[in-house]
This record gives C-alpha cells, sequence and structure tokens, in this order.
C-alpha cells in the first residue's frame, strides 16, 4: 500500500494541475479505497491514448481530464469514508474536448466534463422509472448527493 | 459514366432519380465509429457524435456495414468500426428524428441523418445513454482485418 506521504502527493500534484508523467509512470499502481492510485493511473493510460491518437486541442481536453480527475479523487475520498464498495468508472475521451466518466453497471450514470463550457452534465438512472439529469459548473459538486447517487446506482 | 460499387446503385444507375425516402421501422443505421473514441474499443455512450449537426449513418437498404466502413479516407480505415442501430429502437426510445438525405456528391444513396443529440449537453448525456442502451452487448457489423 502508499504510504501517507505518496498519497498526499499524488493528490496535490492532481489538485494544483501538474501532474508529474515521470511520478505516474514510476508510481506502481496500488488499488486504494480512495482512488487516488486508480485516478492517477487510469489518466495516464487516457493521456497515452490520447498522445496516440487525439488531434484536436490537446490543451482543452487535458483540463477537462484534469476536471474529471479532481472529482474521482474527491468523491472518492468521501466514498472511501463511508465504506461504500463502488466500481472505478471508465475515463473516455469525448467530443468537443470533453471528458466522460462512466458507470456501465446497470442502473447507469454518465457524466461527461468539458472545460470549454467550464460544466459537467450527468445522468444517472436509479430505478426503471427514476432518472437524475443535470448540468452544472464544474467544481460545484454537491458531494453528498454524488456519493449518495453513487451509492444507489451500483446498488 | 458514374462508377460506384454501393449496393442499390449499379453503374447504370442514375443519382439523379435517388430521391428522399420513409424509412421504416425494420431498417438498420449504420453507424461508423473510430478507434480514437474507445480506449478499450468497447462501444460506450461517447461514442454517439454528430457531426455537422447530425449523426450520419447509411441506411442498409442502400449499403453494407463493409461498405459504410470503407467510405473513409483510406488511412483512416484501420480505425474505423461499424455498428448497427435498430430504427424502431431510435425513433421510440430516443425520439431522434431520422432523415434519408442521399448524398449526390459522394454518391451514397444510402446516406442518412439521425438528427436532435446535439440538442443540450443535458439532452446528450442522457439520448447517448439511451442509445447504448439498445442492445445488452454490442458487436461489430463491421471492423478492421
Amino acid at each position: 500500500m502508499p504510504n501517507v506521504a505518496e498519497k498526499s502527493y499524488a493528490y496535490k500534484e492532481v489538485a494544483k494541475h501538474k501532474l508529474s508523467y515521470s511520478f505516474i509512470i514510476t508510481t506502481p499502481v496500488v488499488y486504494t479505497k480512495d482512488w487516488s492510485f486508480e485516478a492517477l493511473y487510469r489518466y495516464y493510460r487516457l493521456r497515452k491514448f490520447i498522445d496516440s491518437y487525439y488531434q484536436d486541442d490537446k490543451q482543452l481536453f487535458e483540463k477537462s481530464a484534469f476536471a474529471a480527475l479532481g472529482f474521482l479523487i474527491d468523491i472518492g475520498k468521501r466514498i472511501a469514508k463511508k465504506s461504500i464498495d463502488i466500481d472505478y468508472p471508465e475515463i473516455l475521451p469525448d467530443e468537443d474536448d470533453a471528458v466522460s466518466l462512466f458507470w456501465e453497471k446497470s442502473p447507469r450514470l454518465s457524466i461527461t466534463f468539458d472545460a470549454k463550457s467550464e460544466k459537467f452534465a450527468y445522468y444517472g438512472r436509479l430505478d426503471n422509472s427514476s432518472e437524475i439529469n443535470d448540468e452544472k459548473v464544474i467544481g460545484s459538486y454537491d458531494f453528498d448527493f454524488l456519493a449518495w447517487m453513487l451509492s444507489n446506482v451500483q446498488s | 459514366m458514374i462508377s460506384t460499387s454501393w449496393r442499390g446503385c449499379s453503374p447504370m444507375c442514375n443519382p439523379e432519380t435517388w430521391f428522399i425516402e420513409d424509412i421504416p421501422d425494420d431498417s438498420v443505421l449504420l453507424y461508423r465509429v473510430f478507434r480514437d473514441w474507445m480506449p478499450e474499443l468497447k462501444v460506450r455512450p461517447n461514442v454517439f457524435r454528430e457531426a455537422g449537426g447530425s449523426m450520419s449513418t447509411n441506411w442498409d437498404r442502400y449499403s453494407t456495414a463493409s461498405e459504410t466502413r470503407e467510405q473513409v479516407r483510406s488511412e483512416q480505415l484501420p480505425d474505423v468500426f461499424v455498428i448497427a442501430l435498430n430504427t424502431e429502437y431510435v425513433r421510440k426510445e430516443t425520439a431522434l428524428s431520422i432523415k434519408h438525405s442521399p448524398d449526390h456528391s459522394l454518391q451514397n444513396r444510402a446516406h442518412t441523418d439521425v438528427f436532435g443529440l446535439g440538442a443540450s449537453r443535458i439532452e446528450k448525456v442522457r439520448l447517448r445513454n439511451y442509445l447504448f442502451d439498445m442492445y445488452e452487448s454490442w458487436v461489430w457489423a463491421a471492423q478492421p482485418n
């Protein structure tokens, strides 16, 4: 398991939007309850993928990816505190240099972070008749609501 | 003389006679997806995208999945996949609008627009999930060798 210093360093780097690729590459991938390392590893994979194929505005894409990553780390910490067992989402490149988080399991949750509009939009299905669908400014997260939603969509 | 291999348009056919037809519910729409949309090479909601105001598809009456895949620049071919959309599902579950729109300049009689996905980000995230739910698991209608 990573020690506290490592975890704190990872979080600090992400929060400052100054991820060091060498740090990501050399740090062993370890599953942690709060997703910090998982988030970094997924970001690294996505970054490699984007470098291979993506041809649009990489700077804008990177801002969207950091927004998604920061969200994941923040909500991961809250979920860890609640001891809820939730799968880590897929991180997907999206149109307009946005980045989407996708939990496939039914019911479903999708969140798209768009650095261009500085907004995130989400869609979740809690059961056959109940849906949540809204758009908000990036950073204005109601984490309690989102943690509740995540625990429900995975139930 | 117009030379094309598209189904429904032999070298003798005349694109000037192509007209816009009603697409019945039992039709299939063939939709191209690109490798750089899919880190794990899986169909996900993010693959449903508009280009120029609509999702561009081909009606299976006039095109096959392989032909649809090949309607890109040759250097793109290794990165192009095709999935099949059920017309009835698209209409009933998403209320997206399907319009046959033959492309005379590209000699593509099968071309069909799907409108309505890009209304707003909120709508888009919802509609894409509806489209993703079309099949329990997605298979490629055509893919690179």
